[in-house]
């Protein structure tokens, strides 16, 4: 129900324009998990933001794509008639919670007004908006909300705000969520709770998921669809079983290597991924992971990989799965 | 353990801040060795006081109360002058590779700088040294004209390592030294670490939320909760045999990288929050939080002691808890 076609972002910036989304596709089900990962800078964040269209238009570009969100094309609204579909349809989880709330308003104040914003319909009194926080915050599980509704943000633990935002996104029952590193800022013992909540979350509300991570162990819990992205562009996307199990790119291989440290004997080092990631002024004609692959030709760095279709959920961009590529890889077991 | 030479012995070390509604206590009671040439790798949650101890071992800080012994040596009280012979010995490095490099001077000078400060050799040996170090650490020397700003997070932390490295220490605080890198250069940070450990006869404190990391880098690893150390063990028996009631619940709870793995993990999920350091009640620590806490545990607080050859822990149950599993 939600649809990413050829989205095509760009930043105007002093060194120059930054493609920092160069044509992803991505779908997304009713009900679906769908993380986004890859590293800083590879757009992963920026294609969530325009979905939202949380950007400050006065040097970003959409210089091409759609976004289709039950048939409607969320880029060609107006800004009105985008309000009502953030919150309402669309929700969102912002990666510091203590920099996504207000500090001088109690988060009761600010998920009422969430909620007299955006509710469609009857508007809601003060006294109504705050019960509807304090059920909200019961619903996120946080301790004692009849008092909790009415301190100020200061007064939470990272992850007690964190479960203030999900409530605040999740009051006007979107049915897309999305999350961008939401547990990036907590603490493991605190990052089980807040994907626990958010798996509830799913179950009850039946609300899909987008989460943008770089943990792959968060993939690995929650997520049910990946897509991996480098260089603006999506390289790789599957079940999580395919990309776990099945994944036919080098740069998936090498995030995946990164972390397999735990069958690691003491001495051996870590694989790495040599090098740095491309820099998206001037982005690479070819493959943008040309650069650090260990497996890449001349091919690689002249044409950008067409997408293969392994499988009915499974694509890759990559040289080496062109029927005339003489080098034949595929994913060894890590 | 390689040799049994211990570099550090620690003992009965607290610190404590005060704050406006009372003392938080950051460190408290801290008792353990460092053995020359391992890494020691120190876990918990913020606030736990990782850092603190850290900072404590360089003398960024002054502590409260006990000790901290360096090759025999008291080094809490020194002269000026041993202390800047100390500062020759034990270095760091920071988290923040963005914010731990001065802006306004060239990568070259941030190397020379503690160099400069202890006089080692002419300019012209120094800058043979800063050459030297950049190709230590993968850095090429064009870049030493370069200012900070001009280099990735990867590439600033390389930095940050080559200027701990210029004084010859022979132990460094790595408080926290990848979190905020990507994945695929956190593991070349790590290499490149490993490396200069075995080259260099280095020894050091490694300082991590990341357990897996930690897992991998460590020879012995401590558990910090609310400035107490819980338990402290080899790598492989602290992840496959923990035994604190802490420790178990936060091995438990980070996520596999495996989709299968993760859907059988079965998780030890703490209710809650870790509780403030300030003005915390007396009795263990983790007492509000444990399972099996008893009025023991809420009165008397429990001291480290080891409960097998590499194994120690602070638990008043520890015997009886696990006579259950």
């Amino acid at each position: 129900m939600l649809e990413i076609k050829d989205l095509r972002v760009s930043f105007h910036t002093y060194s120059g324009e930054v493609q920092a989304v160069r044509g992803v596709n991505l779908k997304l089900e009713d009900e679906d998990t769908l993380a986004i990962v890859g590293e800083s800078g590879c757009g992963k964040s920026v294609t969530a933001q325009t979905i939202m269209r949380l950007h400050n238009m006065e040097n970003t570009e959409i210089k091409s794509g759609e976004i289709l969100l039950d048939g409607t094309d969320l880029l060609k609204i107006s800004e009105k008639e985008m309000q009502n579909i953030r919150g309402n349809k669309i929700g969102m989880i912002f990666q510091e919670p203590m920099t996504a709330l207000n500090p001088t308003m109690t988060v009761g104040n600010q998920i009422a007004e969430v909620l007299r914003r955006h509710k469609r319909g009857k508007k809601l009194s003060r006294k109504e908006a705050r019960e509807r926080a304090v059920e909200l915050l019961q619903m996120v599980k946080l301790p004692n909300p009849e008092q909790r509704v009415d301190q100020f943000p200061h007064e939470f633990s990272g992850g007690q705000l964190q479960r203030v935002v999900i409530a605040m996104a999740m009051a006007c029952s979107p049915q897309v969520l999305i999350a961008d590193e939401p547990t990036t800022a907590l603490d493991v013992t605190v990052q089980a709770q807040i994907l626990n909540l958010m798996k509830e979350m799913q179950r009850e509300k039946k609300v899909s998921i987008i989460i943008i991570t770089h943990d792959l162990g968060v993939v690995a819990s929650i997520a049910k669809k990946v897509a991996v992205m480098y260089g603006g562009i999506v390289v790789e996307m599957g079940t999580v079983e395919d990309i776990f199990y099945r994944s036919e790119h080098p740069y998936t291989w090498g995030l995946l290597d990164s972390i397999s440290r735990l069958s690691k004997q003491k001495g051996e080092p870590l694989k790495s991924i040599e090098g740095t990631p491309p820099d998206l002024v001037k982005p690479p004609v070819g493959c943008p992971f040309a650069d650090r692959c260990e497996y890449a030709m001349k091919v690689c760095k002249d044409h950008l990989p067409p997408e293969t279709e392994l499988s009915e959920s499974h694509r890759c961009r990559c040289w080496m799965l062109d029927p005339d590529c003489p080098v034949k890889l595929g994913r060894r077991k890590v | 353990m390689k040799n049994e030479e211990v570099l550090f012995d620690i003992q009965h070390l607290n610190k404590s801040f005060k704050v406006d509604n009372g003392e938080l206590k950051a460190v408290d009671d801290v008792t353990f060795q460092i053995i020359k040439g391992e890494t020691f790798g120190l876990v918990g949650e913020s606030g736990c006081g990782k850092s603190t101890l850290g900072r404590l071992l360089v003398r960024l800080y002054k502590p409260n109360g006990g000790d901290i012994f360096y090759k025999g040596e008291s080094v809490v009280d020194l002269n000026r002058k041993k202390a800047k012979a100390y500062t020759k010995q034990v270095q760091m490095i920071f988290q923040q590779p963005y914010a731990s490099l001065n802006p306004r001077m060239t990568i070259g000078e941030i190397i020379k700088e503690g160099m400069k400060i202890h006089h080692l050799g002419s300019a012209k040996e120094m800058d043979d040294r800063m050459y030297e170090l950049l190709d230590m650490v993968g850095l090429n020397p064009e870049h030493a004209r370069r200012f900070p700003y001009e280099f990735s997070g990867g590439q600033r932390q390389r930095t940050g390592i080559a200027r701990a490295l210029a004084v010859n220490p022979e132990f460094i605080v790595c408080d926290e030294p990848i979190s905020a890198l990507d994945v695929s250069i956190q593991a070349q940070i790590i290499n490149l670490l490993k490396r200069l450990q075995t080259e260099l006869n280095l020894t050091y404190l490694f300082i991590a939320h990341d357990l897996s990391m930690v897992r991998y880098i460590s020879d012995r690893v401590g558990v910090m909760y609310l400035g107490s150390l819980v338990e402290v063990a080899e790598p492989e028996e602290l992840y496959l045999n923990p035994l604190h009631p802490y420790t178990q619940a936060l091995i438990s709870a980070v996520p596999k990288p495996d989709p299968v793995e993760e859907n059988e993990r079965s998780q030890i999920v703490l209710e809650g929050d870790v509780p403030s350091p300030i003005n915390t009640p007396k009795g263990c620590k983790f007492a509000g939080r444990c399972k099996y806490a008893t009025d023991r545990c809420r009165q008397e607080s429990p001291s480290l002691r080891k409960i097998s050859d590499n194994h120690m822990i602070a638990c008043h149950r520890v015997e009886e808890l696990n006579h259950f599993e």
